[in-house]
C-alpha cells in the first residue's frame, strides 16, 4: 500500500505541541510504503526547523501565504490521481475535513495523527484511524 | 454519435466548471448580480455546473437565493478556501471538464491557478472591477462583472 504523509507545519511544529517526527514516519511506514512525505511551512519557519525536517528526509514546501490551500491541493491531487492508498495528515485543523471525506468516498484509508492538545473533534470522528503521539 | 458508439467511444459534452467563493463575493456592499453573471458566462462558455461555497454564517435566505439563481450551494463548516480548492482539484480529474472558472478576489487562489495550468486546463478568473492584478495576469482569461 502506498502511503502519503502531509504535515501542516505551522499547526503542528510548535513548541507547545511537541511532535516527534521520527515516530510519525515510523507509524506511517507500518501502513505501507511512504511514497509522499511532505511538510508545509510558512515564511516564518526558522532555519533550525527547516534543517531538522531535511534531516528527517522530508520534502519541504515553504509558502509565502497560508499553508492550508497548497497542502489541501497536493493532498487532494494525490487522492484523485490514485497515487496513494493511505492518506496520513499531521494536523489539528478542521479545515481539512472535506479532504478526509473525499478520500474516504474514493476508498482511501484516512489516518490523522495528533498529540491530543487542541485536536479537532471533527477530524477525530471522520478519519478511519486516529493516532496520538507524544 | 452512433459511429462513435460503434468504436466504444461514449459521446460527452465538455465544458467549464464555475466556482464562486461566497464569503469573498456575496456581500451587500458589492451587490453583484449573480444571475446576470452566470447568464453572461453561459453566452461565452459551456458552463456544465456552477457552485457557490458558503460558510456557516450564510443565512437560509442567501442559500435559497443562490439555488434559485441556478447555482449549486455548498455550506462549509470549515474554511471555504480549502473546501473550494479541493472541489476544484476534483474537477481537474474529470475528463468532461476542460476548464475552470473561479469567481474570487483572494490571492490565495494563485496556487489553484497554477495547479489548473499544470493539468493543461483553461483557467478563467471572474471578478468585480477591483479584481487583483496578480489573479488577472496569471489567468488564461479574465472577466469583470459590473
Amino acid at each position: 500500500m502506498n502511503v502519503g504523509l502531509f504535515i501542516d507545519g505551522p499547526n503542528m511544529m510548535r513548541k507547545d505541541v511537541h511532535v516527534n517526527i521520527h515516530k510519525v514516519i515510523e507509524k506511517c511506514k507500518e501502513h505501507g510504503d511512504l511514497v509522499i512525505h511532505k511538510i508545509y511551512l510558512n515564511k516564518h519557519a526558522k532555519e533550525g526547523l527547516i534543517n531538522a525536517m531535511k534531516n528527517e528526509g522530508l520534502e519541504i514546501q515553504i509558502t509565502p501565504y497560508d499553508v492550508d490551500i497548497p497542502m489541501a491541493l497536493e493532498a487532494s491531487e494525490a487522492v484523485f490521481s490514485d497515487k496513494i492508498d493511505v492518506l496520513v495528515l499531521l494536523t489539528r485543523d478542521t479545515d481539512y475535513l472535506p479532504l478526509l471525506v473525499k478520500a474516504k468516498t474514493r476508498g482511501i484509508m484516512t489516518i490523522v495523527i495528533g498529540t491530543g492538545l487542541g485536536f479537532s473533534v471533527a477530524l477525530k470522528h471522520t478519519a478511519d484511524k486516529v493516532i496520538f503521539i507524544k | 454519435m452512433d459511429i462513435l458508439r460503434l468504436f466504444g467511444i461514449k459521446p460527452r459534452i465538455k465544458g467549464i466548471a464555475f466556482f464562486v467563493n461566497g464569503p469573498d463575493i456575496l456581500s451587500h456592499k458589492k451587490n453583484i448580480d449573480m444571475q446576470k453573471t452566470l447568464k453572461t458566462l453561459k453566452t461565452k462558455y459551456n458552463i456544465r455546473f456552477a457552485k457557490v461555497y458558503l460558510d456557516q454564517f450564510a443565512s437560509d435566505k442567501l442559500i435559497e437565493a443562490v439555488n434559485n439563481q441556478g447555482y449549486e450551494s455548498d455550506v462549509c463548516i470549515s474554511d471555504v478556501n480549502v473546501a473550494m480548492s479541493i472541489g476544484i482539484m476534483e474537477q481537474l480529474y474529470n475528463p468532461n471538464i476542460e476548464g475552470i472558472a473561479i469567481m474570487t478576489n483572494n490571492p490565495l487562489f494563485l496556487n489553484v491557478i497554477s495547479k489548473v495550468k499544470e493539468h493543461n486546463k483553461k483557467i478563467i478568473i471572474v471578478g468585480e472591477k477591483n479584481l487583483l492584478d496578480e489573479l488577472k495576469n496569471n489567468a488564461d482569461e479574465y472577466f469583470v462583472v459590473k
